[in-house]
């Protein structure tokens, strides 16, 4: 099984994204690894001969957000084929996608859309998550969703849920760091008791991307974190982040940003931030202190 | 149909077409009003793939307006949403949408135009292959009549009774006059690019006939035969000449 060790990968990468991708291949910047979305490239030819140039020099991790493997109404057959022959040609150092829905009935609905959590639901994302690994050959980690609403009808926490897909599936967990502390905020758990209930042997990679607030139009004075992935990584997530590092250890992290994305550099400074808070994190107890 | 399924259709109704998601409302938890929280998704849903269309057709935009654009696109993503997860192939269908609602109609040659700018798009993110010379096809001998020919990726061929290759070219080059009166012109549009290099070339209309059969997959000579029935003058031999000498066949579809 491939995996981030077997590369040579480790530490905070970034998410390299199209405005980026020119600048990376002619300049080579000091980067531990970097993360794609297949979609941003299955189109697009040009992309994609810079992004195997790319690939010589770096571990590449490809993050899918379109296999949507909660819909109903089955996986897009079609686009795993596509995706399978990309990291075919890429030989990425980890395959990735989302504890959600985003397809109905050969609709892409460009968003992810969370689940209930049920027996039901358990059952499909069993199945199609054999499907998505045979189709890829491959191992592929499940994310945590970004939160604003859920279902009466869940049977489950959410990381119940992902404890129990695990232990069917044997599959691997990646761990969005943000995306629980604004679950947390929106849904009203506590973050820190969510990753403590994670299982900690489970988690292959963390994403840490920045959020917006806003108002909740339904309770006047109240915040409602929205994932954006538009600005840096806010102190909440960083505090939050270096708890998980506490309970999973020096886990690869990926920096998203996706929308207002800044310069490249911006968000390399965010990559060796969370280097520094991991080594802060695991530093001998005195070392902590003294850092801090 | 299972529980899930008929969630997910209620959920979807309600991002794309932004109705009340009447029936899954109750089942929502989240905040004071979590109806409130699903437009979260409503408005991504919207907001990104409007703005991918207004990114994809600036020139259109700047053609017809940023109000009319906007009502176009919000228009056209609540009615057509995307059918891959790849938003680079989303909106071929846009200049059709466009050229058949009743504030663009009137624009006759919004269509074409929009086309060339989707074909200009898809020209910018293609990358030339290595080309073929004349050698290639001597080994058919008598049967070079029954090949096909693989043309490069970005090429794209576009008819229109518009000009719409002198407007396209007063938006990229920024020169628009304060007024231009757009005069009926049958025009023969080739749209060739290259990492990130685009162009548009006029072609004579049995030239046009030509390489378009050919890129469509036909045999040269079904290609010849169509572009003959469009110029009887055109010098097949020298269209296949001028075709391959411009380096836009890459390879030999074998009978």
């Amino acid at each position: 099984m491939t995996t981030f060790s077997d590369k040579g990968a480790a530490g905070a990468g970034v998410g390299l994204r199209l405005p980026h991708i020119q600048e990376v291949v002619t300049t080579l910047p000091h980067a531990r690894w970097l993360e794609i979305h297949p979609e941003n490239f299955l189109a697009n030819p040009h992309a994609t001969e810079l992004l195997l140039e790319t690939r010589r020099h770096y571990p590449v991790s490809v993050h899918t957000v379109g296999l949507s493997i909660g819909s109903a109404t089955g996986i897009d057959r079609n686009h795993l084929r596509r995706v399978r022959a990309l990291i075919d040609r890429l030989d990425p150092c980890m395959v990735s996608g989302h504890l959600a829905w985003s397809t109905h009935e050969g609709e892409f609905l460009n968003d992810l859309v969370p689940l209930p959590y049920d027996e039901e639901t358990l059952r499909l994302l069993s199945a199609h998550l054999g499907e998505v690994q045979d189709g890829l050959g491959r191992e592929y980690l499940v994310e945590n969703p970004a939160s604003y609403f859920g279902f009466g009808n869940s049977t489950m926490t959410e990381v119940e849920f992902l404890g129990e897909l695990t232990e069917r599936t044997g599959c691997r967990l990646l761990c969005d760091v943000s995306n629980i502390h604004v679950s947390g905020h929106n849904m009203g758990f506590d973050p820190y008791a969510y990753i403590d209930g994670l299982p900690a042997h489970a988690i292959g990679e963390i994403h840490l991307g920045g959020f917006t607030i806003e108002p909740d139009g339904a309770t006047p004075g109240a915040d409602l974190l929205v994932d954006t992935h538009s600005t840096f990584i806010a102190e909440p997530s960083w505090d939050l982040y270096g708890h998980a590092i506490r309970r999973f250890g020096a886990i690869p992290t990926l920096i998203e940003w996706d929308k207002d994305i800044p310069a490249l550099a911006t968000l390399l400074a965010q990559a060796a931030h969370a280097d520094q808070v991991v080594a802060r994190s695991l530093a001998p107890e005195p070392a902590r202190a003294a850092a801090c | 149909m299972p529980r899930l399924a008929e969630l997910q259709r209620k959920l979807r109704d309600a991002i794309v077409g932004g109705g009340e998601a009447s029936g899954v409302v109750p089942l929502l938890v989240g905040g004071a009003n979590p109806a409130e929280r699903l437009a979260i998704h409503r408005h991504h849903y919207e907001a990104s793939l409007v703005g991918t269309l207004i990114g994809k057709f600036a020139a259109t935009t700047w053609l017809i307006g940023s109000a009319l654009m906007d009502d176009a696109a919000k228009a056209f993503v609540s009615r057509h949403p995307p059918a891959a997860p790849c938003i680079a192939e989303y909106g071929g269908d846009f200049p059709r949408f466009l050229a058949e609602r009743a504030e663009t109609r009137s624009l006759g040659c919004i269509r074409d135009f929009a086309e060339l700018e989707w074909h200009l798009g898809h020209a910018a993110i293609a990358v030339d292959s290595p080309a073929i010379d004349l050698q290639a096809l001597a080994a058919y001998g008598d049967r070079v009549a029954d090949i096909g020919l693989v043309v490069q990726g970005g090429l794209r061929y576009l008819a229109s009774p518009w000009p719409v290759d002198d407007l396209m070219r007063l938006y990229l080059t920024e020169t628009a006059p304060d007024s231009f009166v757009l005069s009926a012109t049958d025009v023969w549009l080739e749209i060739g690019g290259s990492r990130g290099a685009i162009r548009f070339d006029r072609l004579d209309r049995g030239t046009f006939v030509f390489r378009r059969a050919l890129a469509e997959g036909h045999t040269l000579g079904v290609a010849g035969e169509q572009a003959l029935e469009a110029d009887e003058s055109l010098d097949v031999g020298a269209a296949l000449r001028s075709l391959i000498g411009k380096g836009l066949a890459i390879d030999i579809r074998s009978p």
